[in-house]
């Protein structure tokens, strides 16, 4: 076989290992996990990288008197359904608990007993030029049991969000 | 290329008749022709890969709903993978300009790649990401580099390198010590000057090695230097530099193996190259006192720090935390608000905002004898305004202007360094000193190049130096165009121009033949694979 031919072939798999290795990461919570609601407080900006994308901050990346946990600490958030069907904190713990239902995150800040917490998923990216509400949004979200979560959907009021896009223009 | 000379004397010796001379001429005009258009033809070919590259990477950012995500990541996927497959077989059939094109493209289009999936999983937008993907890209694309014979993917995996490790250190750094801004422009230089030292490295140990990328790493390593060089050239630069200092929390880890790995680096390349006997001891000392030229330039900049930047008050705004905010040191007066509004501007999650005090704020004359002494409000008639007698904060900081050692010393006031050289600013005489000194030590690494270029048999390195010693010379004008005004200056400087783009044109092809000519014939086929 010719040297260029082998050197393909290193490519190809090289190619497909990345990138299937990358998904199934990303894939797996969805494929193991359990579906969650958390609140939210959105804004709305653009990454020149990636596109339109709302950036999402949770009820949950703030947690107030939480001692002994410093920045870069791995943080895991014991949630707790409400009758709205909400998960609300219900306590927090440095490692993972045995059983319930919780979230994994890592401290990104302190100040004083009061934490900033990121959880993976302050990100959802969209079309540009998307119409969508803005309040009263909650995230469905897909933890994994080790934590980790990825985002399902939008919610506006509970329901599922009917994101408008506007028609195809090739002037878009 | 076929050295008319050398066939003329063969011809007077009787080695060849003038007939096969003429058909000698008469074969290598066509070879070159054919050659230059080749090259013609496959830079044509890369243009149209970029071009493809940028039309994918619009998509990605418009992230068009109406394309399913597992298409659009078969489709990114598959025209990668087709680029490559189509690239090769291209090549093996005599394509050679299309097929390098497509295998850059496939490079390009595996970044693309990466960043879709991140975006259809929305991932962050973080630096550590955009480093973590910059990282699998460059490593991937230098592989591709190696294993497809690719010079094109050989320069993508460098330009992906230098953002990857901007990025990384950046991300390591500005989670806890954002603030320490000196000690990060002091790591920065420290990652520059590795990379530049494992570039020399890289293109010893390949050359040692008799690699066909020899060329590439030489040609890019003269260029990486002569980048740096050119940026110290600058006056407004020398002020920034200047603000350096060690401050250990930045030596971060990511810092310091980053130093290790180009260190080693660099050792294996020229030992390689000593061993081999391709390098002699002199040209690893001579790149030495580069770098040590290069720390001394930069060190040198720290006899002028303080010296240019101003001095402004410090801002409410910068206080996240109540009990900071309402002790905020003389004449600034801040108030925490944990109102709604407050809420709603709270930055960094903190529990409310600080907020600006103005004698604006109060609107009868009760409010306004009752506010805070530190306002020195006064009632003046219908509204109430800050006692003008006062010192305000902007004339108390504004006084410290280029002065940074009494501006720090103030509690109210911030020191920020400037850049900006501009009209009425007076520079201090040691920004000129080292102005003039690094201009002169750029032209005298010019010269330096294009020797090296004569010794390595570069006709690239020559005419990039060239080129460099151009912009030198069109940057430093434009540079006293903007500094002075008047008819006078104008006039004289247009007629100084003129000249000297009348003499560039005459003494500068005449210099470009006569270094190229020097070089040997045979060295300067090196050049084709760059």
């Amino acid at each position: 076989m010719k040297k260029e031919y082998l050197g393909l072939i290193i490519v190809i798999t090289i190619v497909l290992i990345v990138a299937i290795t990358f998904i199934i990461y990303n894939q797996w919570p969805y494929m193991t996990g359990q579906k969650i609601v958390l609140a939210t407080r959105p804004v709305d900006p653009f990454d020149p990288f990636q596109g339109q994308y709302m950036q999402i901050a949770y009820e949950i990346s703030n947690i107030e008197d939480a001692k002994g946990f410093n920045e870069k600490d791995t943080i895991y958030v014991i949630l707790k359904e409400d009758e709205k069907n909400v998960w609300r904190k219900d306590g927090i713990s440095a490692s993972k608990p045995s059983s319930g239902d919780y979230i994994k995150g890592i401290v990104k800040s302190t100040y004083g007993n009061n934490l900033r917490i990121e959880y993976g998923i302050e990100q959802y990216f969209f079309q540009r030029d998307a119409k969508m509400p803005t309040t009263n949004i909650t995230i469905e979200v897909i933890v994994a049991r080790s934590g980790r979560a990825k985002i399902v959907q939008l919610l506006h009021n509970g329901e599922p969000i009917d994101i408008q896009y506007e028609k195809f223009d090739i002037r878009a | 290329m076929v050295d008319e000379n050398q066939i003329k004397k063969w011809v007077d010796d009787g080695t060849i008749t003038s007939a096969q001379a003429k058909k000698m001429l008469k074969d290598s005009s066509k070879e070159e022709v054919e050659e230059k258009s080749n090259n013609f033809f496959a830079i044509i070919a890369i243009i149209g890969a970029v071009l493809i590259f940028i039309g994918f990477a619009w998509l990605i950012a418009y992230n068009w709903n109406d394309i399913p995500d597992p298409l659009k990541v078969f489709i990114l996927l598959g025209a990668t993978l087709s680029s490559f497959v189509i690239g090769v077989l291209a090549r093996q059939n005599n394509h050679e300009g299309v097929g390098r094109s497509l295998v850059t493209l496939g490079a390009l289009l595996f970044i693309l790649s990466l960043f879709l999936i991140s975006q259809i999983y929305n991932l962050p937008t973080t630096m550590q990401h955009y480093s973590n993907i910059l990282l699998v890209s460059w490593i991937f694309i230098i592989l591709t580099a190696y294993l497809l014979d690719s010079k094109e993917n050989l320069l993508v995996s460098l330009l992906t390198f230098f953002p990857w490790f901007v990025f990384q250190y950046y991300s390591t750094i500005s989670k806890y010590n954002f603030s320490s801004q000196d000690g990060v422009i002091f790591g920065y230089i420290l990652l520059f000057i590795s990379a530049g030292a494992l570039l020399y490295g890289l293109s010893v140990l390949h050359s040692s090695l008799k690699h066909r990328f020899t060329n590439i790493y030489r040609f890019w390593t003269v260029f990486y230097f002569l980048l740096i060089f050119y940026i110290l050239s600058f006056q407004s630069i020398l002020p920034i530099l200047s603000d350096f200092s060690l401050v250990p929390s930045t030596m971060t880890l990511f810092l310091v193996s980053f130093i290790i790995l180009c260190f080693l680096g660099f050792v294996t390349g020229t030992l390689f190259g000593v061993s081999k006997e391709h390098l002699s001891i002199k040209e690893i000392l001579i790149f030495l006192g580069i770098l040590v030229v290069l720390f001394f330039l930069i060190l040198s900049t720290k006899a002028g720090a303080g010296l240019i930047g101003s001095c402004y008050p410090q801002n409410c705004y910068n206080y996240d935390n109540a009990e900071d905010c309402n002790s905020a040191p003389d004449p600034l007066v801040c108030k925490w608000d944990t109102s709604e509004y407050g809420m709603n501007r709270a930055r960094n999650n903190a529990e409310g905002y600080c907020n600006y005090l103005s004698c604006e704020n109060y609107y009868n004359e009760s409010a306004c004898n009752n506010a805070p002494a530190k306002l020195n409000c006064i009632w003046d008639n219908k509204y109430c305004r800050k006692n003008s007698n006062i010192e305000n904060i902007y004339d108390k900081c504004n006084k410290y202007d280029n002065k940074k050692s009494e501006c720090v010393n103030e509690k109210a006031c911030n020191w920020r360094t400037s850049s900006y050289l501009g009209r009425n600013q007076i520079i201090p005489t040691i920004f000129w000193f080292l102005w003039i000194l690094n201009n002169f030590i750029f032209i005298g690494f010019i010269i330096l190049m294009i020797w090296y270029g004569q010794k390595v048999g570069s006709t690239n390195i020559i005419n990039l130096s060239l080129s460099v010693f151009i912009l030198e010379i069109i940057s430093r004008y434009i540079g006293f165009w903007m500094d002075f005004e008047g008819y006078l200056a104008f006039s004289l400087l247009a007629i100084l121009g003129g000249l000297l783009l009348i003499f560039g044109a005459w003494i500068i092809p005449k210099w470009r033949r006569q270094l190229i000519e020097k070089i040997n014939p045979e060295e300067n086929k090196s050049d084709k694979y760059l």
